[in-house]
């Protein structure tokens, strides 16, 4: 049996913007690892904001109505993304903390 | 109106239209069909309203067949619906022809004949609809496995959406209310008078535990105690003929069938949750619960002179499954108890998040899918058809039972086809989900052999020892249910299915006894 269309619709909504936060936030991270390295990374403006957030609703929508509940891909692209994100920056600080100490003469 | 014999008077005579021996799904259903009509009707018990240690041990019998448990049927208002789960679903069109390689099968009816009957039977147990194949599975949004339909079908069982449905207690205000049906407690019925012609029966002995004797004077008896007890009693019923009333040709208790249960093998999925998502259980837009399974097609029973066989998915869950964890963990806090893995638990839900978020999008897109929880083991229990067998026999035993009656001697044989045909469906079932990359299966050990001997768990289902035929040659009631050659005497439930097809009685018990029901409202 299928949930009520306005349901669904709003699922979809609350599911985007939860994965939106994870990508988001990893590419934040990412771009934030680049910075520190000098390498150029596209500004996360408000328009790609909500152009990633209405992308993910139709990602959410497309997968839960044709392959059903149990295929998530978007969940494990969205958390592989935030971690390949805090791990560029986790790494970008380490590298940035050990190039700035003291060098010996 | 419900009485105790044990109150009444000792040697009392009860006088009434239509006696009904015996208030299980039969028994109930027949009675209740009566109500507020003009004939009166007695229906006896032989226990109370609630279970009773002593009623059960008349449920004793001897044992020289196959294993038996012997609390399979319970001797209570409400008789063994009162212990069943409640899974239905109609026999097949096949179930009631003549099969060349089935010995003695067929019916003296066709699916056309119960047809009228059948959504009256699905609303007496409760179920929301009568559809169980394409129809069903577009309602309830399943993905019917492209299985080979010449070797392996889908097929559907139902369930009461509230549980299993207990008769008793359904049906007793009803019946307690109505002004021309007496309920009479504690009755138990050891003898039908027949009339010295040997035609007609006059009346109906009962007694009690304690002693307490009466009769009942009916202008029609209908026995429905069940696949060994409607036997019984007829063998018991001797004062005209030695043999027991309906035995002339000594058919009375012969043909006892179950349906031979046992796992067959075990399953490995290629992906359980996509696995279980398909073979579980289900929800329709009406409401009906029902579980998706699989049955040996027609064309390969007919090909290799196999039986009906029918199997279900069963599941063991993964303790490190997530989801349980997490139960546990909401099952801890609703209930403020310390949860005693608590560590664990909590490691277990983070490490196995992508379960609990399949279930959280199945609560919300599939509101009627049950929660997944990744199984550790999964196995196919399959339940056979069993060959109409004259050696497989209900007789007397000299043991007595606590009124003095002979008690049931049962002798359950089972042949080899049943047990070929168990290999050849999970054979088949084994090969096409290999086909399809669904699973690989590992036949059970038992079956590696193409024959030898093997045991079973009975399903509970006692059928086949008053059958149903054309002719007195060839079985003992009529299509109508009337034992042959007397007039007012009938049985109804299973015990009179010439054959009994894989699946679970009760929708069949149902809508023969509604049709009964009709014949007798015609006559009394």
């Amino acid at each position: 049996m299928k949930a009520e269309v306005w349901v669904r619709v709003g699922f979809y909504l609350v599911e985007a913007a939860v994965l939106s936060l994870a990508l988001i936030g990893g590419l934040m991270l990412a771009g934030s690892a680049a910075r520190r390295y000098g390498v150029t990374f596209p500004a996360l403006t408000s328009h790609r904001m909500i152009a990633i957030v209405l992308g993910l609703v139709a990602v959410s929508a497309a997968l839960g109505e044709l392959a059903g509940p149990h295929v998530i891909l978007h969940y494990y692209a969205a958390a592989t993304i935030l971690a390949a994100g805090a791990g560029a920056w986790s790494l970008s600080k380490a590298a940035t903390a050990l190039a700035a100490r003291p060098k010996a003469p | 109106m419900i009485q105790d014999l044990r109150r009444a008077e000792e040697g009392t005579t009860f006088e009434c239209d239509l006696c009904i021996v015996g208030a299980g799904a039969a028994g109930i259903t027949i009675a209740s069909q009566f109500i507020g009509r003009r004939p009166s009707v007695l229906l006896l018990e032989s226990g109370g309203l609630e279970f009773e240690e002593d009623s059960q041990a008349l449920h004793a019998f001897e044992n020289l067949g196959l294993p038996r448990i012997r609390d399979t049927r319970y001797r209570f208002f409400g008789g063994t619906t009162n212990a069943w789960d409640g899974r239905c679903a109609p026999l097949s069109a096949g179930d009631f022809a003549v099969r060349s390689w089935v010995p003695h099968s067929g019916w003296p009816l066709t699916p056309a004949d119960l047809q009228p009957y059948s959504a009256a039977a699905h609303a007496a147990c409760g179920l929301r609809t009568t559809e169980y194949g394409s129809q069903l599975a577009a309602s309830i949004g399943a993905g019917l496995p492209p299985l080979d339909p010449a070797k392996v079908s889908p097929h559907f069982w139902q369930f009461n959406p509230e549980g299993p449905y207990r008769f008793g207690p359904r049906h007793v205000a009803a019946l307690a209310a109505a002004s021309n049906v007496r309920v009479l407690l504690h009755a138990n019925a050891v003898n039908v008078r027949a009339a010295p012609n040997g035609g007609t029966v006059d009346s109906v002995d009962i007694r009690t535990l304690e002693g307490r004797t009466g009769k009942v004077r009916a202008r029609f008896v209908v026995l429905c105690g069940g696949g060994i007890e409607n036997a019984r009693l007829l063998l018991l019923s001797n004062n005209v003929s030695g043999r027991g009333l309906g035995n002339g040709r000594d058919l009375v208790g012969r043909f006892l069938m179950d349906h031979p249960r046992r796992v067959c093998a075990e399953v490995l999925p290629r992906d359980a949750h996509a696995f279980q998502d398909m073979f579980s259980a289900y929800r329709s837009q009406e409401g009906a619960r029902v579980v998706l399974g699989v049955e040996l097609a027609p064309a390969l029973q007919a090909e290799e002179g196999l039986l009906g066989c029918g199997a279900l998915f069963y599941y063991t869950d993964d303790e490190l499954s997530g989801t349980l964890a997490l139960l546990r963990l909401l099952g801890g806090a609703e209930s403020s108890e310390q949860p005693s893995e608590l560590a664990r638990d909590v490691w277990r839900v983070m490490a196995d998040m992508d379960e609990i978020v399949i279930n959280v999008r199945r609560r919300v897109l599939r509101p009627g899918k049950d929660v997944l929880i990744r199984p550790r083991t999964v196995t196919m229990l399959c339940d056979v058809e069993q060959a109409p067998n004259p050696d497989s026999r209900v007789t007397l035993s000299r043991e007595r039972d606590a009124l003095g009656c002979s008690q049931a001697r049962v002798d359950w044989r089972v042949t080899d086809q049943e047990r070929r045909t168990m290999r050849t469906l999970t054979l088949a079932v084994g090969q096409e989900f290999g086909r399809l990359n669904f699973a690989r299966t590992r036949l059970g050990e038992w079956l590696a052999a193409p024959t030898g001997s093997a045991t079973y768990h009975e399903a509970h289902h006692h059928m086949g020892t008053t059958r149903m035929a054309d002719s007195p040659s060839a079985g003992v009631v009529s299509p109508s249910g009337q034992v042959f050659g007397i007039d007012n005497l009938y049985v109804a439930g299973s015990s009179v299915f010439p054959t009994s097809g894989h699946v679970n009685p009760t929708l069949t018990i149902l809508m023969l006894s509604l049709r009964l029901a009709d014949h007798l409202l015609a006559r009394v």
